[in-house]
């Protein structure tokens, strides 16, 4: 228990200030002292000027503390706290305890402000603590404090702001649109600032609890809208078996909640509205929603992302921003009672499945598509891994029930004149074709999955890294969406035929069982469906070729950018990888840029000798057995990890074609040659149904 | 020159360092006595600050001794010093200065 002093809030304030003119004098003068006395030999010690000049910054910055402590109760209308003779202020002396005592006036003061908020002193006494908040903003201590005792009022602080300015009666036309002034943002992105510091330092799991339950989420919302990135807040809220998802990301559920059951007010209204306001309402709308705020600010996070879409309210979310890729919901300000021609203060949020009776006005709110590819993007980003099992925030699991999420709601292309055309703009497609690339082993071996639902496990029975497993029948709706655009057609088969040679590599190596799982056969069978899946997509010539040129452009490409993952196996005794390692090889977070340079030219020399469809099974093994060290390629037609079809490599495989590869993946090691595993290879690729099985 | 110019001009520097090194105290000694009347107990009550205020008083006594009583004679110490070393140097190299 720290030891108290009465104090005068005005005599000690008056103490700061000369202590802090005490400070800023020896700080400019000490050095100066110092330095010339010793240019001298000085005949003197100084080194307590030193030791003054230390001291004086810790006294003055007290001192302030105390003032404002002082300040802060004095103006809390709390008999408790305020010493009745003389005016004096009781406050504890100790650093720290003064900052836990200035947490605790803080949080009361932003209390008695919000509940008196016709009070010209309120928004006063909100600066006030707005200004303490910001001066402690490296000092996780005070802002646990704060925001642990504060965090239903600082909850409702935007509510609270909007009611004292912009929410009064609107002096003119354009103020009515006006949720929250500049000042009030300003505030809200101190706040918020702190809430996130105090979050990463650690909040109680009431103050989470009372922030991501607050009865007004609108206003809980502004803190994380005008606050900082989404990086500077916790990943997770508490440790071991009793994390839960970070506050962000129960937020962020919360709040799709509350939309989907029409529970969102956003207070923008109060006022009667006509057609000609339509404009103004949508873009505040927008700018104020709070769904679009949480999301940006998950994705920035990156684990709220998947917590948010791997968690129970994953797909449901993922079915509002891939199958309605419009409009997500609605606001509206129906009149009450309807037709009354009195509006409430608030419009209100539904979801897509929300029943209206058709008299209230509708306004469209369509989510940022940045802010949706980016929130995909990053919800699967949480790596291959396997993690721990009590872990209730298992990164790895949350990211691959994400992945299913997004693939099972992924809708089928559009048709325009019987040709697919992408419904998402390039951004999303890249967020999907992201998704696609980090679970190609699990999207290949899915292609045999007959089951009803999808589903995450654990790879070798509950031993290994998090897998997802999706029925055959529902991946042709993702797949077709991928492959609407060509270019982006010819990218991901690309990527399915350069990783089906690195499994290839690893399974002639016995990296991989032969028998039992055999990701080579998976992939080759993808790849085989994917050709299907363009009959489906009426290319037009032109369209087809691009997907050629992009696909053989990207198998080379992906060879040289893959090279750095793949693990070079020596003997026998090193060749056993852990299931991560054989998914990280297989599975990889990197979307490479499609090659311009060296891969064009390549494959115009390829071209002479090969046909497109021979290459696309080519290239992929050679680089596979390159790889593992299999065969050994020459540097004439081996460049960078990249297959160079040029005429030498023409020639070399006209001598090699016969050379007897080992599978050492099955018992007896049974040998076949190169040009065997080629011709089953591209076989399995469907390649002779490909359109560019001809030389061109 | 002579030795006598190159002697005046050392000590003038020194005087010259040594006024800028006073004045630096001095702005040090106001700024401490500037503090000293806040720091009482008209301003707060308690053991706690008067604990705190007695240890500043003491520690700031110590500066004040340093910078008012110990360093003014310092001050003098080194111009002396200065003189003195550069009429030692005028003795062991007797004879006119070469300009460098």
């Amino acid at each position: 228990m720290s030891d108290y002093a009465a104090v005068d809030p005005d005599r000690v304030a008056k103490a700061a200030t000369a202590l802090e003119n005490l400070r800023d004098a020896l700080a400019a003068h000490v050095p100066a002292i110092v330095s010339t006395m010793n240019s001298y030999s000085s005949p003197v010690s100084l080194g307590i000027l030193r030791q003054a000049q230390a001291r004086s910054v810790i006294d003055a910055a007290d001192m302030r503390a105390r003032s404002q402590l002082a300040y802060r109760l004095a103006a809390l209308d709390s008999q408790m706290m305020v010493c009745p003779p003389g005016g004096l202020v009781s406050i504890p002396w100790d650093g720290p305890t003064v900052d836990a005592a200035a947490a605790q006036a803080d949080a009361q003061l932003l209390a008695q402000a919000e509940s008196n908020p016709t009070d010209p002193q309120s928004r006063a006494d909100i600066q006030a603590v707005t200004l303490d908040i910001q001066d402690h903003l490296s000092d996780p201590a005070y802002l646990t404090a704060f925001y642990n005792q504060a965090a239903p009022m600082v909850a409702k602080l935007a509510a609270a702001l909007h009611a004292m300015d912009a929410g009064a009666v609107p002096a003119n036309y354009n103020s009515r649109f006006a949720v929250l002034t500049p000042a009030d943002e300003k505030i809200l992105t101190t706040f918020g600032t702190g809430l996130a510091a105090a979050d990463k330092a650690g909040l109680s799991p009431q103050a989470v609890a009372q922030i991501v339950n607050a009865p007004d989420l609108w206003s809980a919302s502004m803190l994380v809208k005008f606050g900082p990135p989404g990086s500077a807040y916790a990943t997770q809220e508490g440790t071991g078996a009793q994390a839960q998802p970070s506050l962000l990301a129960q937020l962020t559920q919360k709040v799709f909640e509350a939309q989907q059951a029409g529970k969102i007010a956003l207070p923008l209204g109060g006022w009667n509205v006509g057609m000609q306001d339509r404009d103004q309402i949508e873009n505040a709308l927008s700018a104020f929603d709070p769904l679009s705020a949480l999301l940006q600010r998950d994705a920035e996070n990156k684990a709220a992302a998947w917590q948010v879409l791997g968690g129970q309210d994953g797909n449901a979310l993922a079915n509002m921003l891939l199958n309605n890729p419009y409009t997500k919901y609605t606001y509206s300000n129906e009149t009450s009672p309807p037709g009354s021609g009195r509006f409430p203060a608030t419009f209100t949020g539904y979801g897509p499945t929300q029943k209206l009776d058709g008299l209230e006005l509708i306004y469209m709110n369509w989510l940022p598509d940045q802010t949706v590819a980016n929130f995909l993007d990053a919800a699967t980003s949480g790596g291959r891994g396997t993690g721990n099992p009590s872990d209730p925030v298992n990164p790895y699991k949350l990211s691959a029930q994400a992945a299913v999420n997004i693939i099972e709601n992924t809708p089928p292309p559009w048709s325009d004149n019987g040709k697919a055309q992408p419904s998402f703009s390039p951004a999303v497609t890249h967020a999907l074709t992201d998704t696609f690339l980090r679970y190609l082993p699990d999207i290949a071996a899915s292609a045999g999955y007959n089951g009803k639902d999808p589903f995450v496990t654990q790879y070798a029975g509950g031993k290994g890294p998090w897998t997802l497993n999706i029925p055959s029948g529902q991946l042709s709706n993702y797949l077709m969406q991928l492959s609407a655009d060509p270019n982006n057609y010819g990218y991901i088969k690309g990527a399915v035929a350069s990783k089906m040679g690195v499994a290839f590599g690893m399974k002639v190596q016995g990296i991989t069982d032969g028998t039992n799982d055999d990701p080579y056969a998976d992939l080759a069978s993808l790849y085989g469906r994917l050709v299907t899946e363009e009959n489906n997509l009426n290319f037009s010539a032109a369209q087809q070729q691009d997907a050629e040129n992009a696909e053989l452009n990207s198998i080379v490409s992906f060879g040289e950018s893959f090279i750095g993952d793949i693990p070079v196996v020596g003997g026998p005794a090193n060749q056993l990888l852990s299931y991560d390692q054989r998914f990280a090889v297989l599975g990889i977070p990197q979307v490479p840029q499609f090659s311009t340079g060296n891969a064009s030219q390549a494959l115009q020399a390829g071209r002479q000798n090969f046909t497109d469809a021979q290459l696309k099974a080519m290239i992929p093994l050679i680089q596979g057995l390159a790889q593992q060290g299999v065969i050994k390629p020459q540097p004439s037609w081996y460049q960078n990890g990249q297959v160079i079809p040029n005429n030498a490599f023409w020639e070399w495989w006209r001598e090699n074609k016969a050379t007897g590869i080992t599978n050492k993946s099955l018992a007896g090691n049974p040998t076949k040659e190169l040009d065997e595993w080629y011709q089953e290879t591209y076989e399995w690729m469907k390649l002779q149904n490909d359109s560019y099985a001809k030389t061109q | 020159m002579g030795y006598g110019d190159l002697i005046a001009e050392a000590v003038r520097d020194a005087q010259d360092d040594m006024s800028q090194v006073n004045a630096a105290a001095q702005a040090i000694l106001a700024a401490i006595r500037s503090a000293g009347p806040w720091l009482t107990d008209q301003t707060w009550t308690g053991q706690a600050a008067d604990t705190w205020c007695g240890d500043w008083n003491s520690f700031y006594r110590q500066i004040q001794g340093l910078l008012a009583n110990q360093l003014p004679g310092a001050e003098v110490q080194v111009v002396n010093q200065v003189r003195s070393q550069m009429e030692q140097l005028a003795r062991q190299h007797p004879g006119p200065v070469t300009p460098s």
